[in-house]
């Protein structure tokens, strides 16, 4: 069932609340599910994608850029699962003149 | 941070001390296998570089966990109240754009001056990533000598 954007993530917000507040106990890792909180989680589930798609439906095609971006993150599984020892040479030198290298790329993800 | 996320990133990223220390080799040291999970600190550890220095005693995680999806975390002490504060940020891909999952915030595709920053960090990282861990070609993927 569609609902307005802004309603959507209130409703995503509190109900998020809820559920962590009632699945995950920090004193031990049982989780206890019930019919009320499985009912709650797809009513998330059902939230989450009515945001997902009121908020761009003109868009509902695969973007250049998240094709690029999902190719990168499947080429970043596929090389973890092909690591071989043996090509990991990352020694203590490499790791203190790549750290050098890396920090002159800065900037700000929340800009 | 909600106890669902701690338990998430506690789950993905483990104790960085115990990573960091186990980074610490000799180099005539015998490398040893590592697990996909500790090769994601690996990797998290170029993550956080992209960003720039972190304030004393802070702590930044940044990372990609699978095609569709991203993390951000980062925890410090607060000048103003000298309590640890943290952050996690979740960015979910989807066709229509990237969805910006954060703890007490709206749910919001990113856009303008963020949606650029996110895609040249995502960038750096594949290709930093691809070339210092794995010795990848990061356009071809095959290993390069």
């Amino acid at each position: 069932m569609p609902m307005p954007e802004q309603n959507a993530n209130t409703y995503l917000d509190q109900q998020s609340s809820r559920v962590d507040a009632t699945l995950f106990d920090d004193n031990d890792t049982r989780i206890d599910l019930h019919a009320s909180n499985l009912a709650q989680v797809a009513q998330i589930a059902a939230a989450r994608e009515a945001i997902v798609h009121a908020t761009k439906p003109e868009q509902l095609t695969e973007l250049p850029f998240i094709k690029e971006l999902r190719r990168e993150g499947r080429e970043l599984k596929r090389f973890r699962s092909e690591y071989d020892a043996n090509t990991f040479n990352l020694h203590e030198d490499e790791t203190d003149q790549n750290a050098a290298h890396l920090t002159q790329d800065k900037f700000d993800l929340a800009a | 941070m909600s106890s669902l996320f701690k338990k998430a990133i506690q789950l993905i990223t483990g104790d960085s001390n115990d990573i960091a220390a186990s980074l610490r080799v000799p180099k005539t040291h015998e490398f040893r296998k590592y697990s996909e999970r500790e090769l994601i600190q690996l990797e998290s550890e170029i993550g956080a570089k992209l960003f720039g220095p972190l304030p004393a005693g802070g702590r930044r995680e940044f990372f990609c966990l699978d095609e569709n999806t991203w993390i951000w975390y980062e925890e410090g002490v607060s000048p103003q109240t000298g309590r640890l504060e943290t952050s996690t940020t979740r960015y979910e891909i989807h066709d229509n754009g990237i969805l910006k999952v954060q703890e007490g915030s709206r749910y919001l595709f990113i856009e303008g001056a963020e949606l650029e920053n996110f895609l040249k960090a995502t960038r750096l990282y594949y290709e930093q990533v691809a070339r210092e861990i794995y010795k990848r070609d990061p356009q071809t993927g095959k290993i390069v000598a």
